[in-house]
């Protein structure tokens, strides 16, 4: 097939093409704020504009925050601090010059902020996030306008869907993103501590989780799966580090084994400077599932292009907040019967789309709160790992050394909760 | 910085929001159709009906709206004298005869008497009768005294043909078409895939398409859409039509119509359908709004989840259903899953740059032979 290979250059592309708009390592200076009087009541004193901790080292430095769902998501504190070039320190201070976090902004960010984005940050006296949150809003609703008038007068025409669902996609993205960037940046006021910490390389990560599942068509009740990342180096941009990662999973309750079975291997190539949050991930995957008793088993290759943002270089009120999306394909080879099973890609196949917008958002200490969107398509569900649900929320918690504590949920094709422990050995 | 529970509630409740408006209630429409299969007359009569079917009650006379070509039904009557009761059966074929249902004893009663209605309404019938005191169905409707209404002709294994349309978005233009193209086939009946609503106003677009509909001389079924189930628009369907789900034999034949107006299927319907699968026929045909996959991938208007999607397939594939008839898309593509014939048509024939149009589908085959599958060719409406 061609397509396949056409997905597969274009990933390599936008690989290519991509770092370059996310390399800056550094921030850029914290924009002077605009001196606003407002008289709305609660409206707390705003902070003063912190002097740096230590001497200013040269740029400032982000960490590279993980997301969730990969096992190690949270990285201990290395145990002696790692080299860094002479005359740098290893923890950068960044200027706090937004305003506090006020429950009444958050109201209204909530209730007339779902109709004029940012309104919360207006109230603020933050009226360059508030412009910035409702062009994006607008943005997203003229995406997602053109896409379905498109779809509408074409009588949703196979032709034009593989380029207006995208679009729309983008549009919806940029729509709840840009409301929910307006809650809780109003909520929370400044975004996390002002220190951040320069990360040792990747570690090797092995993942154990148990997965209960309230499935109304899978009937599945208890899961568990085994995952294993391994780094296999670094090399020389934009590929800064190649990842290689297995999960796999399977129901030991159930009687009608193998009721699931089901695992993937994924080959993880990451652009950009390792140090700097916002970068650029090429996930090459492939996940295989058997659910005999139901008679059907899947295979199914894809590639997908994922591209973090910290925020923090736009506004600095959301400076640890993370923007995730990515875009990809796939292509899904259903082999119906479970005799006939074979790990090939002969079969009943199809073309998927793979499409995923979230936010990844500091809580306290080294928690960090992971919030995910999906394509409503859920075959890599399967795969057994947490995150790959319709909607996902995640939250990440460092139990000591460098063991964490994983939590998830995903709601869309039913409920499943996923409670699990990431251990790195460095 | 320190957690705001705030933040955290803030986040699921936009998750619980989320998730509570992208999913439908198909299990609920579930339910509701059960509870078409019995009609309580009176306090002290009530009759059952399979399939289940629309019904109204006024006084002694029950007007059905049958939702397949056979009719079963039993009256239970408590009172200590025989009521009268009165049925005015509409939607059911011009060659209907009465039987009863033999017990074990072969004992068979037909009571009461099968009337047609003056010419104009070939598929409207009246049967009167007096249903004794204390009369009950101890074996449900499986044995007497319960009746049944078929076609004549529709007992046995032979040739067959029927016409299919679906997604006719509240066009009454393109259904008086329809309605009178299909008449000039040699249809025994037609089958709806949903969406005759265009979600604009389903309660008043699907009582103005089924006053067209019932200028048909030949019956009728339907199963619902998408546009349908809006704003209360699925009650508004089953007053009309009937259930969402229903199966009926024709001809040894086993007809499937299958509620996926949501693109999701619940446990409830695939236990109902595995379950009328395995009454063995000399072939099943099924008939549904949302096709599984959308043939065209990157589209996906099929199943929400593939994963229903593989395990509706690889349950008809194990049953060995014939073919699989899908609406929701506008146009008309025949492909397979993994070998099961597949036939998606929308009659509006809307979607650009293809060269459909308007069209139904008029379907052909012989039970007798039921390893030659059906034929199916496209009609066009224009």
């Amino acid at each position: 097939m061609g397509w396949p290979r056409a997905a597969l250059l274009g990933c390599g592309l936008l690989l290519v093409l991509g770092p370059a708009g996310v390399r800056a390592e550094t921030l850029p200076a914290p924009r002077p704020r605009p001196d606003v009087t407002t008289s709305v009541p609660d409206l707390e004193t705003r902070p003063a504009v912190a002097p740096a901790a230590a001497p200013d080292p040269g740029p400032a430095v982000l960490p590279a925050l993980p997301s969730l769902p990969e096992p190690g998501g949270l990285r201990p504190p290395p145990a002696s601090p790692p080299a860094t070039p002479a005359g740098e320190e290893p923890y950068r201070t960044i200027a706090a010059d937004v305003a506090a976090g006020s429950a009444s902004n958050a109201f209204w960010a909530l209730t007339v902020g779902f109709v004029l984005h940012g309104t919360g940050h207006y109230l603020a006296g933050e009226r360059e996030a508030a412009l910035l949150l409702l062009a994006t809003e607008a943005a997203g609703l003229l995406l997602v306008g053109a896409a379905e008038l498109t779809d509408s007068l074409s009588g949703e025409s196979r032709r034009l869907a593989p380029f207006t669902r995208p679009v729309a996609a983008l549009g919806l993205a940029a729509f709840v993103t840009s409301w929910e960037l307006d809650l809780l940046g109003t909520f929370t006021g400044q975004a996390g501590t002002a220190r951040y910490q320069e990360l040792p390389p990747e570690p090797l990560t092995g993942s154990v989780y148990y997965a209960l599942w309230s499935d109304p068509v899978q009937n599945h009740l208890n899961l568990f799966s085994l995952g294993l990342r391994v780094p296999l180096g670094r090399i020389a941009r934009p590929l800064s580090r190649v990842e290689l990662a297995a999960h796999g999973s399977w129901d030991p309750f159930d009687s009608s084994l193998p009721l699931l079975l089901g695992g993937v291997v994924s080959l993880r190539l990451v652009g950009g400077p390792a140090q700097l949050a916002s970068r650029v991930v090429l996930d090459l995957e492939w996940s295989e599932e058997l659910r005999a008793s139901q008679g059907y088993g899947v295979s199914t290759p894809a590639c997908s292009l994922e591209v973090r943002y910290n925020l923090g270089q736009a506004l600095s009120r959301f400076r640890q907040v993370l923007l995730l999306a990515r875009w990809g394909y796939g292509l899904e080879v259903t082999h119906f019967l479970a005799s006939s099973y074979a790990f090939d890609l002969q079969g009943d196949r199809r073309p998927i789309t793979i499409g995923e917008v979230g936010l990844s958002l500091p809580l306290t200490g080294t928690s960090r709160l992971d919030l995910r969107w999906r394509l409503l398509n859920d075959r890599l569900i399967l795969a057994g790992q947490p995150g790959r649900a319709p909607y996902h929320a995640g939250f990440a918690f460092q139990i000591g050394g460098p063991m964490d504590l994983l939590l998830s949920f995903n709601l869309g094709m039913g409920f499943d909760g996923w409670l699990g422990l990431a251990y790195r050995y460095y | 910085m320190g957690v705001r529970p705030a933040t955290l509630l803030g986040g699921a409740l936009l998750l619980a929001a989320l998730a509570a408006g992208c999913r439908a209630d198909p299990e609920s429409r579930a339910v509701a159709n059960e509870e078409l299969r019995t009609v309580e007359v009176s306090g002290t009569l009530s009759l059952q009906v399979d399939p289940a079917a629309a019904a109204t009650v006024a006084g002694e006379v029950v007007t059905l709206h049958a939702s397949g070509p056979r009719l079963t039904f039993c009256a239970t009557n408590t009172s200590r004298q025989a009521l009268p009761l009165t049925l005015q059966l509409a939607n059911l074929p011009a060659d209907l005869v009465l039987d009863c249902v033999r017990g074990p004893d072969a004992a068979c009663t037909v009571a009461g008497r099968l009337e047609g209605l003056p010419a104009g309404a070939p598929t409207e019938f009246v049967y009167r009768t007096d249903v004794p005191s204390g009369q009950s169905c101890p074996e449900g409707l499986a044995g007497p005294p319960a009746l049944v209404l078929r076609p004549a002709a529709g007992q046995d294994p032979g040739p067959y043909t029927f016409a299919v349309a679906g997604d006719l978005l509240g066009d009454t233009d393109l259904l008086y078409r329809l309605v009178e193209e299909v008449s000039l086939t040699p249809s025994e009946f037609l089958l709806l895939l949903g969406n005759l609503a265009s979600g604009q106003d389903p309660r008043g677009e699907l009582a103005r398409m089924a006053r067209i509909l019932d200028t048909l001389p030949v019956p009728y079924y339907a199963t619902v859409g998408y546009e349908d189930v809006a704003d209360g628009g699925d009650r508004v369907f089953r007053e009309l039509f009937g259930p969402t789900d229903v199966a009926f034999v024709h001809k040894q034949v086993r007809f499937l119509l299958l509620d996926s107006a949501d693109a999701v299927l619940v446990t409830t319907q695939l236990d109902w359908l595995a379950a009328e699968l395995a009454q063995g026929q000399l072939a099943s045909l099924l008939f549904t709004s949302t096709p599984p996959f959308d043939p065209a991938g990157l589209r996906d208007r099929g199943f929400t989840s593939h994963r229903e999607a593989s395990r509706l397939v690889a349950l008809l594939l194990e049953h060995g259903v014939s073919a699989l008839f899908a609406g929701r898309l506008l146009s008309y593509t025949a492909t397979d899953y993994g070998g099961l014939p597949v036939h998606i048509t929308g009659a509006t024939g809307e979607e650009a740059f293809d060269d459909v149009g308007p069209h139904f589908l008029l379907v052909t085959g012989d039970s007798r032979d039921p390893a030659a599958g059906v034929v199916v060719e496209q009609v066009s409406l224009r």
